[in-house]
């Protein structure tokens, strides 16, 4: 036989169960760059065409800031316990606190590129280190028709 | 009372599951990357026959055009004070590298979008 308090402690644990939430999360997005095909690339020698025909088509391609491109492969994959917590401060009004962690930290790896699409340097690591800022496009002088240079100096 | 908290109890405690799946664009896969030749397809056949370009990025007086498509499939399910959630993105993408006259010099592209998969957090469902 259930007694009252054991029927309010069940209330309770429902009104509980509304704001405090554990969760137990995988978050997969994008295949990883394998390791091993990245030893294969020999800067001052690999070419463009050989890094798409092994990694595929990048995530995003950038302008470098002196000269040439980079290419970005990049992944996030976390599997993680969070906690939520909501807490009602006032009538319409809640806060809200997240204690996950899975955040944006996409891994990744960049590799750099001359003007005539030969690899210069290859980097690993967090996107967000790697890929520093965004990059506007440079300036081209009409008049210089014949130089592949651009107006920007790094 | 008895029969108030049993009934309690069995939906507190009664598990729930969902099934997502979000796309963006139109998968690549059969689109015909395969039959662009470098040296000789222009910008303008590129865009004739695939549309417009999801991005264009200037590279000096180079180009480069991004095609994507993305497929999110999450699944979870749903307790009393636990839930269990996975999500599983992959996408198609194709760069396509144009010179200063706008004649395809490089391309590369991935066909990955079908690989997500719907899991529960537990599996790992792929092996990369």
């Amino acid at each position: 036989m259930m007694t009252r308090s054991a029927f309010v402690a069940w209330c309770a644990a429902l009104l509980v169960s509304s704001c405090v939430q554990a969760q137990f999360e995988r978050n997969n997005q994008l295949r990883p760059v394998v390791e091993e095909d990245l030893l294969q690339f020999v800067p001052g020698e690999t070419k463009l065409d050989d890094c798409l025909a092994v990694l595929g088509a990048p995530l995003f391609v950038r302008e470098r800031q002196t000269y040439g491109a980079e290419l970005a492969y990049g992944w996030f994959h976390q599997t993680d316990w969070g906690l939520s917590v909501s807490l009602p401060v006032a009538e319409n009004v809640s806060a809200s606190f997240n204690y996950d962690e899975l955040d944006e930290k996409l891994r990744g790896v960049v590799l750099l590129f001359d003007e005539d699409w030969t690899l210069e340097v290859v980097r690993t690591g967090y996107l967000r280190d790697l890929v520093a800022r965004e990059v506007t496009p440079a300036y081209l002088d009409p008049s210089d028709a014949g130089s592949g240079d651009h107006g920007r100096s790094d | 009372m008895q029969r108030l908290l049993l009934v309690l109890a069995l939906i507190a405690l009664a598990p729930s599951c969902f099934l997502s799946r979000e796309t963006t664009n139109v998968p690549l896969r059969d689109a015909g990357f395969g039959q662009l030749v470098p040296g000789t397809t222009t910008a303008r056949e590129v865009v004739e026959q695939f549309g417009a370009p999801n991005e264009i990025v200037q590279l000096a007086k180079r180009s480069a055009y991004l095609y994507e498509f993305d497929q999110r499939k999450a699944s979870g399910l749903v307790l009393f004070l636990i839930n269990f959630i996975n999500t599983d993105v992959r996408q198609d993408r194709a760069w396509l590298f144009f010179g200063e006259d706008n004649v395809l010099t490089h391309y590369g592209t991935t066909f990955e979008a079908e690989d997500a998969r719907y899991a529960m957090p537990w599996f790992d469902i792929h092996d990369d």
